[in-house]
């Protein structure tokens, strides 16, 4: 594919300007030494890190990169490139050990920990590619002080390192972050786009409209449903469910008792429920502020920006609050009824 | 893969190179061991991304392989094995081995080869030299304990190599002590050579040197990526960092008005009975230098702690002392430390008073320097 059309062959799909942008650093050797990549989760931000990652290290010629077949893009896409580092909460979790009686937080936010473990890494040098790259998903998620840990690292990194820091938005990361890092605000990819990606990868066009039009621009996640049928349709039910849960104020304290209930034998199907109730309440939130654009769950985004105009700001907020804190209570053994029927009071109804 | 080796081989192999395996990864390869059947040998490979072991073993190979094998397991497997020899193949795919011996056996499971980090082969080209590894491990074993343990400056985690002419120089720091070690290379190197390397790579260097008597080829990459430690079966490989690390010359001090030379078991015991007294007392174990005088036939050295809640002590130390008389006040751990790794008979105090950096070196050597900053010594 000829470099100039438009079109570059880097793995991502949609967001030209900024992979444009990112293929001429890359070619002119004038890299930013911090990134800052920020959207809507889904929409490809990660994509784009690991193929910024790649075009550096990549083996072919300048031109060429990233080819997606050498051994130093093989590895990067499989996560098993020496120099290229992704960090997330889920590494933070395997890989940091919590401080002590916290075991929730590091499930919540990146710790100051994670942050000394990437100022550790990135002094040494690579060993296989040219760059080293740390990648930072849930770069909105840094505790209070990790910031601060990470201010002289981002702003002056060893000459043969790249930080790549993800976020959801760009207000929800410090000024003193930001103000350290290259910007790149990502968009969400055009229905159309995702449309024709699914059914050039060869799923049915009837499924490929039924999955584009409910991802709402998120590239990413489209491809993940597609790939798994299944999980798109457990998925559907379970949103649903709880959408049900919420709009439904007089079967809530049942709800929860039966909640409770399982919640001895099967406390990682809590955990999953109470995540869904915090980003619907958070969505009715977005909704009724109207920033319906930001939400994570657009396929009931009509029904629910209906019921979250029953309510003020402040009652959706006081809910994604009672619903985190019930998280929190019941990662510290509270009683699982008390937690629960206390979150579900102080629901709006 | 086919071969047969000996359990005590790979036993030992499986040992050492475990050191690196690494011990929480996100990457599971990485808890594996790489085990390469090729020509007459069996090659174990572990690595930790920072750093990288690789033991050959002889054995009889009759199909040649790769595989990567979970550490753990193999290793207690063939640990729990007697002496002589053993097999290794497959009967179940290309990612599962049989480990055999006699009536004994083990399917071990393993994860594809292909996603194994390279430790890369290094050509012939950058920088190399020979030394003798028993010196190189009591070099490092000299400096590695005063590199700083956390992260806040992260040359300061590391320990600095230098070479040059025929002059090897290992140094560590933590803004508290440094330690400089000088060994004499039997053959100069044309060009002058300073890296870092990490200390707790530094640490499995050493360790991996404690049963080498052959000379240690130190091997250093054309661009100062990683740096290589060869011996006859071990490849012992580590990342560096990159950074500056301190002067030397503008820490350590170059003159003294008080230098006094005891014997170094007597002032270790000294400080370990103080540092009973100090453990509550922040760790402050008190010097008073005395040069010999009318009341005094030969210089002393007094070393105290005292701690209001548990007592204190005192040992008074025949010395030999020139200079002026002085009091300081040292961190008693630190005293430990540096005392506990030197090997000459006595040691050389050269203090400039109680505020300033106080040097420790082997009497009668240049190639051993301590620098200790003093504490501050109360109103008493």
């Amino acid at each position: 594919m000829s470099a100039d059309d438009g079109r570059t062959h880097w793995p991502v799909i949609g967001h030209e300007e900024a992979v444009r942008g990112l293929r001429d650093a890359v070619r002119s050797g004038r890299m930013s030494h911090a990134y800052l990549i920020t959207g809507p989760e889904g929409i490809g931000r990660s994509t784009l890190a690991m193929a910024l990652a790649q075009a550096l290290n990549c083996e072919h010629v300048i031109d060429e990169r990233p080819c997606g077949e050498c051994d130093s893009c093989r590895r990067i896409d499989h996560g098993a490139h020496p120099d290229v580092t992704r960090v997330d909460l889920d590494w933070q979790a395997d890989m940091i050990a919590a401080p002590r009686g916290d075991a929730t937080r590091s499930r919540q936010r990146l710790s100051i920990e994670t942050i000394r473990w990437l100022r550790q890494d990135i002094v040494t040098r690579p060993v296989m590619g040219r760059w080293k790259v740390q990648i930072v998903d849930d770069a909105d998620l840094f505790s209070e002080s990790a910031p601060d840990a990470f201010l002289k690292t981002l702003e002056e990194p060893p000459s043969f390192a790249i930080i790549i820091l993800v976020a959801t938005s760009v207000d929800s990361v410090s000024e003193t972050v930001r103000s350290r890092c290259r910007h790149l605000q990502l968009g969400t990819v055009s229905t159309a786009l995702i449309r024709e990606t699914l059914e050039s990868r060869g799923v049915p066009p009837a499924a490929a409209g039924a999955i584009s039009r409910s991802a709402h621009g998120r590239i990413a996640w489209a491809l993940r449903m597609a790939n798994d049928p299944e999980a798109l349709r457990a998925r559907r039910e379970k949103v649903e469910a709880a959408l049900e849960h919420l709009t439904a104020p007089l079967g809530r304290v049942e709800i929860s008792g039966v909640i409770a209930s399982n919640h001895s034998r099967n406390r990682e199907a809590t955990h999953e429920l109470l995540d869904l109730y915090t980003g619907l309440w958070r969505d009715a939130l977005l909704h009724r502020a109207g920033l319906g654009d930001l939400v994570v769950f657009p396929e009931v985004g009509d029904r629910l920006a209906e019921y979250a105009n029953n309510f003020g700001v402040g009652d959706l907020r006081r809910a994604v609050g009672a619903t985190q804190r019930c998280m929190g209570d019941l990662d510290a053994n509270m009683q699982a009824r008390i937690a629960l029927h206390a979150m579900v009071m102080q629901w709006p109804r | 893969m086919r071969v047969t080796c000996l359990q005590e081989n790979l036993h030992r192999a499986l040992g050492t190179a475990g050191r690196a395996v690494a011990s929480k990864s996100t990457l599971p390869i990485l808890g594996n061991f790489l085990l390469n059947a090729s020509g007459d040998n069996l090659v174990i490979t572990a690595t930790n991304l920072e750093m990288g072991i690789r033991y050959t073993i002889p054995a009889k190979v009759q199909e040649e392989g790769r595989v990567t094998l979970q550490a753990r397991v193999l290793n207690d497997f063939v640990a729990s094995l007697s002496s002589g020899e053993m097999e290794l193949l497959h009967d179940q795919g290309p990612l599962t081995v049989l480990v055999k011996q006699g009536n004994t056996q083990a399917h071990v499971r393993g994860i594809d080869p292909e996603d194994f980090p390279p430790l890369t082969e290094h050509a012939d080209e950058g920088t190399q030299f020979e030394v003798d590894a028993s010196v190189l491990r009591e070099s490092i074993e000299h400096v590695v304990f005063a590199a700083a343990s956390d992260d806040s400056r992260p040359v300061l985690a590391g320990v600095q190599l230098e070479v040059k002419g025929n002059k090897l120089q290992l140094a560590a720091a933590d803004g508290f002590r440094m330690s400089v070690r000088t060994v004499t290379l039997d053959q100069p190197l044309e060009a002058d050579v300073s890296i870092i390397i990490p200390a707790r790579a530094m640490g499995e260097m050493s360790r991996v040197l404690s049963d080498a008597s052959e000379p240690a080829r130190i091997s250093i990459t054309p661009n100062q990526t990683q740096l290589y430690l060869s011996l006859p079966d071990i490849v012992f490989v580590t990342r560096l960092i990159d950074g500056t690390f301190p002067d030397l010359k503008q820490i350590i001090p170059t003159t003294w008005n008080t230098r006094s030379i005891v014997l170094r078991d007597t002032v270790l015991d000294a400080a370990r009975r103080a540092a009973i007294f100090a453990r509550s007392a922040n760790d402050v174990v008190k010097f008073e230098i005395q040069p010999p005088s009318e009341s005094l036939e030969m210089g002393q050295v007094t070393i105290t702690a005292n701690a209001a809640d548990t007592g204190d002590n005192r040992d008074d130390i025949d010395a030999q002392v020139e200079g002026e008389p002085t009091q300081i006040a040292f961190n008693g751990r630190y005293l430990t430390d540096v005392l506990s790794v030197m090997r000459s008979a006595s040691v050389a105090f050269e203090l400039q008073g109680a505020n300033a950096a106080g040097v420790i070196k082997s009497e009668g050597s240049d190639d051993f320097v301590h620098v200790i900053m003093p504490m501050v010594i109360g109103a008493s």
